[in-house]
């Protein structure tokens, strides 16, 4: 027998050990830090006494962060950057161990246990594969954490796409039956929105990215401004390792005349991170350039050089620890896109669409200190850059003339678009989160944020004013969208939440109370509209009124329990809230350009509300077989104060004549419900992955600001009531399989299934008036067709010299691989594409990269 | 069972590649939609009636164009075509009238000082010709009628029928277009007498 064990041990001599499916235990429960950092604990004790080990030395391989487990065998290491990290345990008289894979995700606590085995002869480690639980069952919302390993495998080409692989969201980015501009993005844990015009602001290299935490349902107190779900994106940072590669992918290998299933697409990537003083100052770098010829590439050729499209992104990063308690970050990120609009109808005129560019920096300086063994702050300071151009680089080369339509009326074949804008936003922002273990159930973080902006927009625009078929009603002048403005809006929040556990089953409460504020700092124009004669106005500035500070009291509960050992429910509820963006404060009501006699078709209004929503849900999870984690998740959203559109007519006026003038005020809303039923395996030799299922209806009075001015223009009645959204997406299925496959290939596919979403049928014949004018305008009143994607990516890792972790791993990555002609959108007389076929109606084709990353 | 996993495995990655090469490279084709104008935006028809009376005796004829698209058509008007008119029992002798603005009698949206024409939807466009009986070598065909000699000092000619068809062209942007060639019925009745009565014409 022992000298079975010794050749068992003399076996075990070997680096790389076999792989245990240890026993370990798991809590990733509370939300801690500044949503950058997160926690690693647990218990070391004698595997086969049970005792706890004292002073066992824990260190997390390759950076400074280490720590020694206290007299009841406890260890906690505050503040580790999220990654996945090795961690050693050792002590003397007993076999080293090395946990590998230990995957520390921002705002969350780890915990890890650790049997450590008696030997009296000092051996090499034994290393130990983590496997994460397959239940949290102290969480309390719905959230779901990618990894940087993940993220490489999955075949997506940004990181918004993680979005639309969850349960819950649309392939637009709807989340929960809320619109995409309800989610909100940060980097690091700051704000990376584009604040004018909604959206994301920036682009990260796909390599800077360490994980990603996209939270769908309760999120904390923690988190404002948001009211459908929360995406933390954490960047990597350097450490004692250097480690550095190069990526590279295109998509077009085969002459044209074969293979027109193309972007002509190349994309790069360099990427290298180290020491520049060991275990004190850190550097990291990526930076990545895309450039294509987009989809559209057999009409762009025509008219402009390759590129058309260039992207261009990095984040560098320099990380100083003059103690393991101290820690600051300079970072800085850039983002820059050139590129140029397509539309179907303008495809023999390209040229007179309008160029475009954004330019996105953001320079970060960010300070975590631990300030004792319970307790913690972080405070940030950035300034965040955002510049969009659209048209010729001056705006006196813009010429205001109707463009030409061909004979046919079907394709604008001469003329340019009426349209110049220069937009610029910076956001200066504080930041400080403070967290303290008061004791050991009890856990409280508090925070604050001020932003100061800067907002900035001067915009030409004049557009034909059309029919809802999308006729130009050729005697109708130019609707004017121009306006210019400038503001210095503030905002700011403070926070807090306490997490309280129960000793006696682990349940947890979280409480938060989150209070956030607005100064819009303009003045509201108080114009009358003096009728001149019948259906012409005469605009009279009468006077200004300031426009009120608006404020907002957001209380958060959620609540977990287990139910039994495999089990556990969950409960939250939360008011949630985002105000306007500033285009809709802003637009138009510049005093000054009303008084010279600019009219806008649709001026901003600073005393707009926030959109403000309740929402709640409640869930169930448990472990199947001791392999699959199997949830199912009930949610209710209710939204108001929506933002929409009103057409306003002077008291004093004679005639309504046209549609007056209008202005953005909050008077709609929205509701969402539904079930999500996940099945997931995230642990296993061969093949991890998850299924879910979504079932959601969400129907609202209005889907964009514009609705009311365009049914006023297009002359249909605004009636009061609720429709199926756009993005009603009854059923959806999404499947995300890893096989790890022979030959040490990787294997990643993706199926997404989702059911018709709605669109309005309100045919005309002659594309004035409708066929049957006796039936009312019922928004989104049919059905769409199935979608169904699958997407899949291949790939096999070479070592090129094992000593220095020389690699190459090459991959293929495969986009709608059936080619399937999925429809993204119908016109109103049913056709897909319009009447011209425009291609655009479906998502885009098949599309097969291959890349190859040296890393070294 | 590893084994068989792996074997499994295998089968599964073999077929995996096969199928996404297959997938991948099986049609590359992804041409986008061809520039084609509108088959149809106008529409002809040829309607005629046998005018007859104290003082006349000819065929009318009238041509109808109309605009069956969705748009305005706005361009130099290029009106060409003809109305051709055939007896079928003696084919030899037919009549072509050639379209011209000048024989436009409705013309909403032309300006003949500029030859500019806008044609909205729906709108018609008529030319009115009068035949009398004469072919393009200005041959009468009356003598050539089969009368019925029941009225004595008025001609009642047999039915003869008579082919009608037009062609038209407004824009050069627009292919001509083609009326539905229709058979007419014509019993040529010549003078006008009282006492006669005028059998139909079968």
């Amino acid at each position: 027998m022992k000298a079975n064990l010794c050749q068992n041990i003399s076996l075990n001599l070997r680096t790389v050990a076999f792989i245990i499916i240890a026993e370990v235990i798991f809590f990733i429960p509370q939300k801690s830090f500044a949503g950058t950092t997160g926690i690693l604990e647990g218990k070391v004790s004698d595997q086969a006494a049970y005792s706890a080990l004292i002073n066992v030395n824990v260190r997390v391989l390759s950076t400074v962060f280490g720590t020694i487990t206290n007299e009841e065998g406890f260890y906690h290491l505050n503040y580790l950057p999220p990654g996945t990290y090795d961690v050693q345990f050792s002590l003397v008289g007993y076999e080293t161990v090395v946990m590998k894979n230990i995957t520390i995700f921002p705002d969350r606590r780890t915990h890890v246990d650790v049997p450590m085995k008696a030997s009296a002869v000092e051996l090499k480690p034994v290393e130990i594969v983590a496997k994460r639980p397959l239940i949290q069952k102290d969480q309390p919302e719905t959230a779901f954490s990618i990894a940087d390993l993940k993220l490489e495998a999955l075949p997506v080409t940004t990181f918004q796409e993680v979005l639309t692989l969850q349960p819950g969201t649309t392939l637009e980015g709807n989340v929960r039956g809320g619109k995409t501009t309800e989610v909100v993005y940060l980097v690091d844990g700051l704000p990376v929105q584009d604040v004018i015009s909604g959206g994301l602001g920036i682009q990260l290299p796909k390599n800077s990215i360490t994980s990603m935490t996209i939270y769908t349902g309760g999120f904390d107190a923690e988190f404002g401004n948001a009211l459908s779900g929360v995406v933390n994106v954490v960047t990597k940072s350097g450490d004692n390792e250097t480690h550095g590669g190069i990526r590279y992918e295109r998509d077009k290998f085969l002459p044209l005349s074969l293979d027109q299933q193309v972007d002509r697409r190349n994309e790069a990537e360099a990427f290298i991170k180290g020491p520049i003083v060991n275990d004190k100052l850190y550097y990291f770098t990526s930076n990545q350039a895309a450039i294509s010829d987009t989809r559209w590439w057999q009409d762009m050729q025509y008219f402009f050089p390759s590129p058309v499209s260039r992207k261009f992104s990095g984040l560098s990063k320099i990380d100083y620890t003059p103690s393991p308690n101290t820690r600051l970050t300079l970072q800085g990120i850039y983002s820059m896109e050139r590129w140029r609009d397509y539309e179907f109808s303008w495809r023999y005129n390209l040229a007179g669409l309008p160029a475009r560019a954004t330019d996105t920096y953001r320079i970060a300086l960010i300070l975590s200190k631990i300030l004792s063994d319970n307790s913690a702050f972080t405070v940030s300071f950035s300034r965040y850059y955002n510049r969009s151009h659209v048209g010729p680089e001056s705006k006196s080369e813009l010429t205001i003339a109707p463009y030409q339509y061909d004979f046919f009326l079907r394709y604008i074949v001469s003329g340019n678009r009426n349209w110049w804008a220069e937009t610029r936003q910076q956001m200066y922002t504080l930041k400080g989160d403070y967290t303290s273990q008061l004791n050991p159930l009890n856990l409280f973080k508090a925070g604050f944020e001020i932003n100061q902006y800067n907002i900035f927009s001067d915009l030409i625009k004049y557009e034909p004013q059309l029919t809802y078929f999308g006729k130009p009603i050729e005697d109708e002048p130019l609707l004017n969208y121009s306006n210019a403005y400038n503001y210095f809006p503030r905002a700011g929040s403070v926070y807090v939440q306490d997490r309280i556990e129960s000793s006696y089953d682990g349940a947890i409460l979280n409480i938060g109370l989150r209070w956030d504020f607005l100064d819009p700092r303009a003045e509201r124009p108080l114009v009358e509209y003096i009728p001149v004669s019948q259906n012409q106005y005469q605009q009279q500035v009468k006077g200004t009124a300031k426009a009120s500070v608006k404020q907002q009291i957001s209380p958060r509960f959620a609540f977990a329990a287990p139910v039994d050992v495999q089990s556990m429910i969950f409960f939250n509820i939360g008011y949630y809230f985002q105000y306007p963006l500033f285009d809709y404060l802003y637009s138009g009501i510049n005093p000054t350009q009303i008084w010279a006699g600019a009219r806008n078709v649709l001026a901003g209004n600073p005393d707009l509300e926030p959109e403000r929503t309740i929402s709640w849900e409640v869930g169930y999870k448990r472990t199947v077989a001791d392999i699959v984690a199997a949830s199912i998740t009930y949610f209710r959203k209710s939204t108001k104060n929506q933002i929409d559109s009103k057409t306003l007519v002077p008291f004093d006026s004679k005639s309504a004549g046209d549609f007056g003038f209008a202005s953005y005020v909050n008077d709609s809303e929205a509701d969402a419900t539904g079930i999500e039923v996940v099945a997931s395996r995230e642990s296993g030799e061969r093949i991890t992955g998850s299924i879910s299922y979504t079932y959601m209806v969400a129907e609202g009075m209005s889907e964009t600001v514009n609705q009311a001015i365009n049914l006023a223009e297009w002359g249909f009645p605004i009636r009061p009531m609720t429709f199926p959204l756009s993005w009603d997406q009854r059923h959806s299925v999404k499947i995300d399989g890893n096989v790890k496959l022979p030959w040490n290939i990787q294997s990643n596919l993706i199926i997404l299934f989702n059911s018709a979403r709605p669109y309005t049928y309100f045919p005309t014949r002659d594309g004035f008036t409708p066929i049957d004018s006796t039936k009312d305008f019922v928004p989104n009143n049919a059905r769409m067709q199935d979608v169904t994607i699958v997407n899949l990516k291949m790939s096999r890792k070479f070592m090129l010299n094992e000593t220095h972790s020389t690699s190459a791993t090459v991959y293929i990555d495969m986009r709608n691989l059936f080619n399937a002609k999925n429809v993204r959108w119908i016109d109103s007389n049913g056709r897909i594409g319009g009447e011209l076929g425009d291609p655009s109606a479906y998502y885009e084709p098949r599309r097969v990269r291959m890349g190859v990353v040296f890393e070294m | 069972m590893m084994k068989q996993f792996d074997c499994v495995a295998r089968q599964y990655m073999v077929l995996v590649i096969v199928a996404a090469s297959f997938f991948a490279f099986d049609s590359c084709e992804e041409s986008l939609p061809p520039r084609n104008d509108p088959p149809k935006v106008l529409a002809v028809s040829l309607s005629a009636y046998y005018a007859y009376g104290y003082n006349t005796n000819e065929l009318r004829l009238t041509v109808d164009v109309v605009n069956i698209y969705d748009e305005t058509l706005a361009d130099t008007a290029a009106i060409t075509g003809a109305v051709e008119i055939v007896w079928t029992r003696l084919p030899q002798y037919r009549k072509t009238f050639v379209l011209s603005p000048k024989s436009m009698v409705y013309y909403h949206g032309f300006n003949p000082s500029t030859g500019e024409l806008a044609f909205d939807p729906g709108d018609t466009l008529r030319f009115n010709y009068a035949w009398d009986f004469t072919t393009d070598d200005s041959v009468s065909i009356l003598d050539d009628f089969q009368y019925n000699p029941s009225c004595p000092g008025r001609r009642i000619a047999n039915s003869e029928i008579l082919l009608l068809q037009s062609s038209v062209r407004i824009f050069s942007k627009v292919a001509t277009i083609y009326s539905v060639p229709q058979l007419f019925k014509l019993c040529y009745i010549e003078g006008y007498a009282f006492g006669c009565s005028v059998p139909d014409c079968n």
